[in-house]
Parts: C-alpha cells; structure tokens; sequence
C-alpha cells in the first residue's frame, strides 16, 4: 500500500466558523413598523387596540399574545414611509412650543385662544401661550424640498447597505458611507438643517456639491473637528472657518438654518430661534453654482432627520431678539409687540407696539413670533405623521387602527389614524428598572432583541415561556414554532488558533485500496502503545466519555457499547440508556483530545465519497488516538474492541486506540437538510439549554417555575434545568440552525462529482472551449517536476503554444482522450506548439506505467499536490488548456469524447491565426 | 438428475446456531462458519416476507399480479421463489402455488416451436426454471384434471431445450436475441437462454458441447480485456453494465471455463466493484446476476458483498414484502429474493 506522507496546511479552529445571526435587522425592515425601546432593543410588531392610556399594547409575530409598555419604556416606535409620502398643504405653518407642527388657515385668535383649521384634523382651539410662531407656508410653494423622506432619489455610495432608512431618516454608522443628492441649480437658498447622533460624531455636511466628486472639496461645509463643530470652505484662493459651538453643547443634536449664496461665497447659520451662530466667505475665481448636498459620515454613526430647501431672496434675516413677541413683514422689517388678535374676515392681524396698535395683513406678513412660557407641560409622546405634522400629548387610547391623543393646550382630543403616521416617540422616557424576579437575559429572534426576563408559567394552550421584556406592563408567551435564543452569558470570543509550522505537520494519508484492512492494525496501535481511557478528573469520573446529539444534545456518558441499532450507555445525568444510531453525531471515548485539528484538504477527503461508493457509503469515521481517520460501519463496540466493516469486510480494532467515532448520515449528504425528527407523543416548546459545561440538552418545555425550566426529553426523559447554571437557552427551529453551526456538525459526506458525459455519436459538448472564464486570461504561471526529469516552466515557454493536458490514470475519459491529444499536438509540432500532460498526484510509477499502457511518450509534469490543477479549475478532468503565444488562455475544454481531436484541431487553427478572445 | 431435497430439519438447526450466537460475542464476523451453515435472522425475514407477497399475488391461473412485465419467463422467476426456499415442493406450504406456477409456464408452451412466450426472455427464464423443477417437483401431482398442453416437466423442459438450440442454429454470433428467428444476439437475451441451458444439462437433459462452446466463444468476443462486457452486435461499445459483466461471469462459471482469460477479467472487475451494485439501470437484473457470478467465481467476495445486498433490500423492502422496480414488482422481487436465496443454496443451478 502506498502511504503519501503530504505537508498540508492547518486551518483555524472551526469555532471561526460564525454562529447564527444574532441582532437581525430583517430585510422588510422598511415595511414592518418597530418598536424601539430604551437601549439598542427593539421588537416588530403591529400596535393593537388599547382602551386606556396606561400602556400601549404591541403585538409582535413572535408573541401568542401582545406585550404591553408605558409610553415611557419605549424610545419609538417607527412605522414605514411609502416612497411618495402625501404632500404637506396649508396656508400657514403653526409652530408650538415644543416642537409640535401643524399646517393649515388661521381662523381667530385673541388673548385666549387660536382657533386653527387644520389640514386633515379640523378645527382646533389652541391655547395661545402655546404658539411659538405662524410662517407662510404657501402649501410648501417657495419650498424646493422637503424632507428627507428615505434614501429614495439619494445616491448613497461606499458599501452596499451602509446607508439605512427609518422613518424616513437617513442614517448610517458606516465609517466612510457617503451619500448626495442633487436639487438643480440654487444659486441663493435657505436649508433647514437637523443632524443627530449617538456616539461620538465625526460628519462633514456639504452644500453647493456638484455631480463631479471633486467639486465637493470647494463646497460649503458643516462639520466636526475635535471638539468644534465648524462652519468651512476652502477654494484656490481663499479659506474660512468659524466655529458653530463645541460637540459636547449640540448634545447629539445639530439643529441650524443655512443662508447660501453661492455667488458670493458666502454662507449665514442661525439657530432655529434666528440667533445667529456664525458665517463664512470664500470666493472662487469664477462662482460655481451646484444644487447638490452631501453627508459624509467619517466615524461613529450620523442620522439625518430633517433637510428643508427653500428659495431665498439674498437678504439676510434681521437679527432678531431671541424670544420676543413680534411680527416679520415680508419686506424684511421687524416690528416688535404683543400680538393682540387676528380677524380672518380682515386677514388682519393686531398688534401692541408699545401702546400704539399696528395692523398688518396676512399676506404683508413673513411670520409671527410668540414669547413662549418659561415651563413647556408635560406631555408623554409625540406623533409625526407623513405630511410633516407633528403632534404631543398623553395617550388616551388606541382604537380601530387610530392613535388619540390629549395636548394640555388644545381643547380637542387628537386622532391620529395610524396609517398617517411615520413615527411615534416617547418625550419622557425613563429608563426601567430590572424586572423584580427571574434570570435577565436576552431574547434573540428575527425582528426583535430584548432583554428581559422567563415568568412563571406551565405549558397550556399556549407556551410556558412567557417573555417578560425589562420595562413592560404585560409579558407574552412566545409561538411554540418560533426560532429563537435566550441569551444569559455571552459566550467567550473564539480562541483563535495558533499556527502551526507547516514543515513540522505530517499528515499520514490512509490510500484505502484492497487488502488495506490488514494495514489497520499497524495503524490504530500496532505500536503497542495502548493508552490508557481519560483520566477520572472531577467530573469526567462517572462520565469519562462524551456522546454528541444530532440534536446538538451532549450527553456525558460512561460504558459505551454499540450494536445494530444504536448506542447502549449508563449516564449520571439521563435517565435513558439507549440512543439510536440516526440520532448521533459523535461519540468521544477520549474528550481530553478535544475537536482537534485537520487540514482542510484531508478533511475534504474523508469526506468525499467516491462514485464506486454511492450504494454502500460509509456510515462512520474513526479518529485514532494519534489522528489518524478510517472510513467505514461500525458494527459493533463493547469495551474491549471495535468491529468495523471496512469496504464490506469486517475487522477488529482495539478500542483503546480510538479517540473519536463520527456518525455519517445519508440524509444530510450534499447539504441536504435532514429531517426534524418528529415526536408524536410531545407536544409544545422545544428548547435546547446550554449550560456553562457545554453539555447541550434539548427538551420539551412544560414549566417555568422561579428558576427551574422543566420538561420532557423524548431522548432523556424528564428534564429539569436550573436557568442560573445556562448560558444559552435554544429555542424551537433555532435548535437545529444552531446544531448545524457546530464543529462535529460539519463532517458531512458529499458525493464526489461526476463526470461531464459526452453524448453518444459525436462527442464532446460540441464546445469551442470559449466558455471558460479562464479564457482570455493570463496563464497562470508555475514550475513542476517532469516524469522524465528536470522541470517545466510556463514562463519559459512565450512564443510557443502550450497544450496543457490534465489527466490521471484512474480517470477513463482522460486516457481516451490522451491518444488523440498527443496526435494532434505532434501533428502541429512544427507549428510552435507543445503538449505538456499534467498528471493529477499520482506517483510517478503510476504515470509512467499508463504511459506504457497507452504507448505514448507524451512530455508529463507532475502535480503532486493538485495546486496546478486548482489554478487552472480543473474540478474535472480531462481538462485541455491551450495557452497562446503571449501566455494568454485560448482555450479551455473540459470532457474529451469521441470527436476530440477535430475540435482541438480547429481550436489550434484558430489560436495560429491569432483568435485569442480578450478577457473582459 | 437431482434427488427430492427436504430441508425442514435443517432450517431448525439453523436457529439453533443462531440462538448460541447471539450475546457471545460483539463481532458480527464469523469467520468459522462455513458457508451453508448458518443462514442470518435479516435473510429469512427477508426472504420469508417477499415469497409471502408472491404468494399472496399470485392469481388463479398461476401467473403473478404484481404488475409490470408478464409470461413464462416472469412466472418462472417467480416459481424460483418458492423452489430456493427449502420448502417441500410437493407437499410444503406453497406446493399449490409451484404447481400453479408450472402449469403456468408449461401452459404458455408453443407445442409447435417450443418457444415459452412471447421473447427469448422468457424462454430463457422460463427454461431454468422448468429446470430447477425438474427431479423436484412431482409431475404425478401437477396435473389435476384435462388441461391442455398436459406435459410433464422433463417434456416440456426437453421442448424448450430444442427450441433454443434451433434458434441459435439460425443465429450469426452464436447467441439468442428477443426473437427466437434472429440473426442478431445480445449479451443479455443470450445470457439468459445460455443459463436455462446449462441448468437443463445439469438436469440430465442433453445439450451438445458445440451448442455450448459456440454461446461461450461468442461472450469471450464480447468481454473486454478490462472485463466490461458489450451489449449486442459486434465488439465494442464497452460500458460498465454490472449486469453484463455478472452474466458472462457465471456461464463461464458453469460452463467451466474458469481457465479462460476472459473469466478472470470479468470476476476481477465484479470483485474490484463490490460496492457499486444499485448504480445501475436496472438494479434488480444486475443483483440477480451479480449475486450468482460473485458466489460462483470468488465466493469469498460474495460473502463480502452479500452483506451489502442485505442491507439494501433490508431499506428497499416495502410492508407488503414487495421490493418494488421499474419492470413491476413481481420481476423486482423475485430477482431480488433470488439474489439472496444463495444463503440458501437450495436450487440446483446455486451449487458450486
């Protein structure tokens, strides 16, 4: 038997290999409406009918039942904007203290109240010491945009999804996520500007960009330096900076108003109460004038809420007293007083200007300013709907898919329909204390993460794991088909494996060949150097061996025998002595040896199942003590040896020297997915509980009792897990995704490929060998060993056409195709072309001895280890490369047949000419 | 001629030796067990619950009506069944059902040609299994009242031995193909007629050497250097048929030609590829085949591969004790059972 000794490359631990999604951001974000509550935790869901103010009640798809919160546990929740939000229509804009927002006609007001008819609502009485401002709105006439309202219609650029969308906001934690917009040609406007973040900004706000990148390095820009937030720009000729106000102030807020004049270089920022904040001027050679607006996100995370364009006439904005009751003309002046009345049938409005009474038009009049109170009361939530309104107040209830709403100043009580929303926020949120009782953990399942806590409950018509999320009112039991996690203890981040001199590693290949089994002795042990079952530590005394669960369950386990139909165990911790062999994945006889490692290439081996093989394929893998693997059935185990069926003949192997057995299923070969298997007799909540120990034990849930988890294992019998001793409890389908993440779940079989089959008569796939997307490119370059001696060297070879032939004895097509190769290849010798046949790892005995067989004297180079052949994806072969004078590949064939040596006959014909097709 | 073989008390020693073995060991290998002493629990559970469905299937007029393919040749087959079981033919649990089957078969008998059926398929089956009974089966009890074509086996059997050697007569190659006039052959038609013959002589009924040396030169012509056999026509057109390789494989066997380079092609390339045995197009004929030439030609690897068998049809058999195919499934169970009735060895054509 030939024994390869081969220097192979070790990977990593597999543990690099990722566990499930955890925070699922799910990919119909933009159509579910969220719930956000205080902290990164959200849940999807639907608000729901609620007859009170005292909670409001959301019911999310993984819930039987909806979860209740006070309007201070949540932070917001978001509904979807559609792509054409509804415009926003009114004669005027109405401000309130605040922050609240309404659009529509003046009706009256006095020293009492303002009476407003308002766009979608009616008419409201508004308590005047509530009015901050009335703006001319002219339905949005002077307005050029308003929004933003998603990342339609933005170009965002730098990596695919960095930029996100909710409510409507732009908002991405990216660093180096990039995103513009272009509004035409505004050589004056005014921008309402709002920019908010969590963490630590770092954004550069860039107005007057065009759609040429480099014409935002002139642009006007708000960003952030250090610990300023600035105002700057810079051209060829001149630089201005001034600084806004320091990061810490803004207190995750940039709220400004922006006067450009691009002609002029020069650029105005007020707050929104009109004081000014600073201003720049540098001029260009010759003015450029771009409409565009960038947001550039450098570090940490940037939300853009809010970007109003709007025409300005060039004239910059009175400074004004910050908060004094007065009234702007639309000529630019100012007049200061108590605002006394408006009549609508005058459009007048009256005002006290130091005693004196002035009147003014509406239609004279810009906008009109309030004193606002010194105490803003205090309301719980905020309502925005599309069209821009904005609305506070306490709840009142949730009814036929409609939000009310109570303001303290406005008379009427609010309905919001929820279809008209795009988001409700919390104004006084509070963060909640921890739940009074029960394990804190994290619930982990698509569209929600939230921390919280199991109540007490026993499986009924509904799940016993009831979900109790820190702050709510009202808990909920999940859906028993739900896949989820309920994380305690994160656990600890991989270990990443230490590398491993590649020249220390040798890794004995077992060649399975008949006869080989004789061999086995020699290598599980022949050595004689028995050794001696794990040591009894602590624990591992009772249970020196480890079974593994298809399931994902461990199962800790001592006197291990196997027969036809399973596995025979004694187990301190399980009540059950027997599991079949369907339901196994690995038994450890020697866990202290670990998962261990293996080269990917021998990996790929022993699991690959040769076509000779696909009616009898091996159902086991042993590892040796010394990590040496053997494929076969085991078809039985006591404690003294191993009968194994190797290639239907049936050895005995001293038990001592096997470390490991590997369960090989036929029904997850080729990535198929097995089965779950069904337990007629149980009903309810599959969970699967991993505890610190790593022993994983899946059970139906009946109970949740104070700390204790009970239930049944159709495997274990009864179960009783202690949720202060789990790290992970595995919920429902989750179990199986999380099973086929572990290491031991990865040895599956796979069928090897078959062979690309010329059709009877005229063989070969009729291809031009054009097909390849090798085609058109360099050759890749290498050096091998010849058969007969000395090397071959690609690049040695421009100027001549190489065919590169890959073969190996074993493979039929190869030899066939082989003959008719040589004769075409000599037949265009005195062309320039030469064949050179590329043997697949085979020993150069073998090579030479087909050689003899086929009676040719073909050029070979050796490919011992394959790389030559994986660089030319020679996944199957016969694979005929035709390489150009230049080094170019001109022709990739894969398959031979029976019509072979015309096509290659043609394909040199075409290469001769100089048909070399490009590369792409 | 064969001497009447009753196996009953056997077959209560076998569980005997069973019994004994079972807990005394974890080693399902027993190397010293000879061949023919111990037949397995899975293979009698098998073996029982598929003759159970052709008996249950089996109609009035002694065909079997599990559907797909019908005639002498399908009865035959199925006739094997009940004659490789060890039971009494003439007096056991399914006498009625061997003698049904024969009546069947010599029923279908052409009285001018001899020809059984409507192919040489059938002929050839139909044959060997007229064989098999013959010296078995009672011919004083096989029929009961004024049917037509009333001849005893030996008759019949002498019939159909005629009728296949007048038809290789008319042939170019030296073997049969599905019509008994053609001049063309096919290793698969011609192994089957070739079967039945062999069996015939081994019965006592005569067939001259020529007829038999003429049908083995034409699978020498036919067998690779590599040991894959062709299909039909001339040399050439090798492909790996299972089935092919395993016919030509056991008429060499019992023709004993085991000197012949051809033998040793074909057996080395059946034992090479004891693993691959439902790969094929029709998995039943390759097995029925393949478990006849491995246990005539390296009964060491039969014992290796009939494990394998085992378990296949162990997963392969449906509740009714069918083993379905594409030909139906009474050819699917009955190629199947036949596979496995060489842990019996019972029929005459099993002996080595």
């Amino acid at each position: 038997m030939a024994e390869l000794s081969l220097t192979c490359r070790w990977i990593g631990s597999m543990l690099v290999l990722a566990s499930a999604t955890t925070h699922v951001v799910a990919a119909n974000a933009a159509v579910t409406p969220v719930l956000n509550l205080i902290g990164r935790d959200f849940v999807r869901g639907q608000l729901v009918d609620v007859p009170d103010g005292k909670q409001l009640l959301w019911q999310s798809p993984a819930f039987s039942g909806p979860l209740g919160f006070a309007p201070s546990a949540i932070n917001s929740i978001q509904f979807p904007v559609p792509p054409k939000p509804p415009a926003t229509e009114g004669e005027l804009s109405f401000e309130l203290i605040g922050g609240d927002e309404l659009y529509g006609k003046l009706v009256s007001l006095d020293q009492k109240t303002a009476v407003l008819a308002v766009t979608g609502m009616g008419t409201l009485h508004v308590d005047r010491t509530m009015l901050r401002r009335i703006s001319r709105w002219k339905d949005g006439g002077d307005l050029v945009y308003f929004g933003p309202t998603g990342l339609q219609g933005w170009q965002p650029s730098g990596e695919p999804n960095a930029w996100r969308e909710e409510a409507g906001h732009l908002l991405t934690s990216q660093a180096g996520a990039v995103i513009r917009r272009d509004f035409g040609t505004l050589p004056k406007a005014r921008y309402e500007v709002e920019l908010t973040w969590k963490g630590k900004p770092d954004f550069e706000f860039s107005l007057g960009v065009g759609p040429d990148p480099k014409t935002a390095l002139k642009a006007f820009h708000i960003a952030v330096w250090d610990d300023d937030i600035i105002a700057a720009r810079e051209t060829e000729r001149e630089a201005d900076v001034t600084s806004l106000m320091k990061t810490k102030d803004a207190d995750g807020r940039l709220h400004v108003i922006v006067y450009l004049d691009q002609t002029r270089g020069h650029m105005l920022v007020y707050s929104p109460l009109g004081v000014p904040l600073g201003e720049i001027t540098a001029e260009m050679g010759k003015a450029e004038v771009f409409g565009g607006v960038q947001l550039s996100n450098k570090a940490g995370d940037v939300r853009l809420q809010r970007l109003h364009i709007g025409k300005w006439d060039g004239n910059p904005p009175r400074s004004a007293e910050g908060n004094k009751s007065r009234v702007h003309l639309t000529t630019g002046a100012i007049t200061y007083g108590t605002i006394e009345r408006y009549e609508s049938e005058q459009r007048q409005y009256t005002i006290d200007d130091n005693g004196t009474a002035r009147t003014f038009t509406q239609d004279e009049v810009q906008d009109v300013h309030f004193t606002p109170p010194e105490t803003l009361p205090a309301r719980s939530l905020r309502a925005i709907a599309l069209n821009g309104t904005t609305l506070s107040g306490d709840l009142l209830k949730v009814e036929q898919q409609t939000v009310w709403l109570k303001h303290p100043g406005i008379e009427e009580p609010l309905s919001l329909p929820i279809a008209s929303l795009q988001s409700l926020i919390s104004l006084s949120p509070s963060p909640p204390a921890a739940n009074p009782s029960g394990r804190q953990g994290r619930l982990e399942a698509e569209g929600l993460h939230l921390v919280g806590s199991l109540v007490d409950a026993k499986e009924g018509d509904v799940s016993c794991l009831v979900w109790q999320p820190v702050g709510a009112l009202q808990p909920a039991p999940l859906r028993r088909d739900l896949a989820a996690k309920i994380i305690y203890r994160d656990p600890p981040p991989p270990v990443k494996a230490q590398a491993v001199n590649r020249n220390q590693v040798q890794v004995r290949q077992v060649q399975p060949a008949p006869g080989f089994v004789n061999q086995l002795a020699n290598l599980f042990g022949g050595n004689g150097q028995a050794v001696a079952p794990a040591a009894n530590v602590g624990g591992a005394a009772a249970n020196p061996f480890v079974l593994h669960l298809r399931s994902g369950d461990t199962v800790p386990c001592s006197a291990a025998n196997i027969n036809e139909e399973g596995v025979t165990y004694k187990s301190s911790v399980s009540d059950a002595t027997f599991i079949p062999h369907s339901q196994l994945k690995v038994l450890e006889l020697m866990p202290r040896i670990g998962a261990g490692q293996i080269a990917k290439s021998k990996k790929e081996r022993l699991l690959m199942l040769p076509r000779m093989q696909r009616d009898s394929p091996p159902t086991h893998l042993l590892r040796s003590i010394e990590g040496d693997y053997l494929r076969g059935r085991i078809v039985s185990m006591n404690d003294r040896e191993i009968a194994v069926e190797v290639r239907l003949e049936t050895r005995v192997i001293p038990r001592s020297q096997v470390a490991r057995l590997i369960w090989l299923h036929a029904d997850e070969m080729d990535g198929a997915t097995p089965a779950l298997p069904e337990h007629d007799s149980l009903t309810g909540t599959r969970v699967q509980s991993l505890p610190a120990d790593g022993n994983r034990l899946t059970f139906f849930a009946e109970q949740v009792d104070g700390l204790t988890l009970s239930g049944k294992s159709p495997l274990l019998g009864a179960c009783r897990v202690d949720l202060l001793q789990v790290d992970q409890l595995v919920i429902g389908p989750a179990i199986e995704q999380s099973a086929a993440s572990l290491a031991f779940h990865q040895w599956k079989l796979r069928n090897a490929p078959d062979p690309l089959e010329a059709p009877d008569g005229d063989g070969g796939s009729g291809s031009e060998g054009l097909e390849s997307i090798l085609v058109g490119k360099p050759a890749p370059d290498f050096e091998l060993d010849l058969l007969t001696g000395g090397k071959f060297r690609l690049a040695e070879e421009k100027g001549k056409i190489i065919v590169l032939d890959f073969w190996a004895s074993w493979c039929g097509p190869c030899l066939q195709a082989m003959p008719q190769v040589d004769r075409v290849a000599a037949e265009y010798a005195d062309r320039g072309v030469k064949l050179v046949a590329v043997n697949l790892e085979e020993t150069p005995a073998k090579v030479q001895a087909a050689l003899e067989r086929l009676k040719l004297e073909t050029s070979v180079a050796l490919d011992r280890n394959g790389r030559i052949a994986e660089k030319y994806g020679a996944t199957a072969i016969p694979q005929t490369v035709i390489i150009d004078r230049d080094g170019v590949v001109a022709r990739l064939f894969v398959g031979g047949g029976a019509r072979f040596d015309d096509q290659l006959r043609a394909a040199l014909d075409s290469v001769l000419a100089g048909a070399t097709p490009k590369s792409e | 001629m064969n001497p009447l073989r009753l196996k009953g008390p056997i077959l209560g020693g076998v569980i005997a030796i069973i019994m004994a073995m079972a807990g005394s060991s974890a080693q399902a290998q027993l190397p010293n067990v000879k061949i023919g002493e111990v037949v397995p629990r899975d293979v009698r559970e098998i073996y029982d619950r598929g003759m159970q469905y052709l008996a249950t299937t089996q109609t009035e007029d002694g065909s079997f009506k599990g559907g797909g393919e019908q005639g002498p040749g399908v009865t035959g087959l199925a006739l094997m069944v009940f004659l490789a079981s060890g039971e009494d033919p003439n007096f056991g649990l399914y006498s009625n059902h061997v003698r049904k089957a024969l009546r069947n078969i010599i029923g279908q008998q052409n009285a001018g040609t001899g020809i059984l059926g409507s192919s040489m398929y059938h002929h050839g089956f139909a044959m060997l299994a007229l064989a098999e009974a013959y010296g078995t089966v009672d011919d004083r009890t096989l029929w009961t009242g004024n049917e037509p074509n009333r001849r005893t086996i030996g008759q019949a059997l002498e019939l159909a031995v005629r009728a296949a050697i007048t038809s290789q007569k008319k042939n170019t190659y030296g073997g049969w193909r599905y019509s008994p006039d053609s001049t063309d052959a096919d290793t698969s038609v011609s192994g089957s007629v070739l079967v039945g013959l062999l069996a015939a002589r081994n019965a006592g009924i005569e067939v001259p050497d020529e007829v038999l040396d003429r049908a083995i030169t034409y699978y020498t012509k036919m067998t690779s250097d590599s040991g894959q056999v062709a299909y039909a026509g001339g040399f050439g057109g090798f492909d790996e048929s299972i089935a092919r390789i395993s016919i030509a494989t056991l008429v060499y066997s019992v023709a004993r030609r085991k000197d012949l380079p051809q033998f040793k092609a074909t057996i080395g390339y059946l034992t090479q590829r004891l693993e691959s045995n439902s790969n094929q197009s029709w998995p039943e004929y390759a097995r029925y085949y393949q478990a006849q030439a491995l246990f005539q030609g390296d009964v060491e690897a039969w014992e290796k591969w009939n494990k394998l068998l085992v378990r296949q049809l162990k997963t392969a058999q449906a509740a009714d004790g069918s083993i379905r195919s594409s030909q139906g499934a009474t050819i699917g169970t009955a190629m199947s059972m036949l596979a496995l009735a060489l842990n019996y060895r019972f029929l005459p054509i099993y002996e080595r």
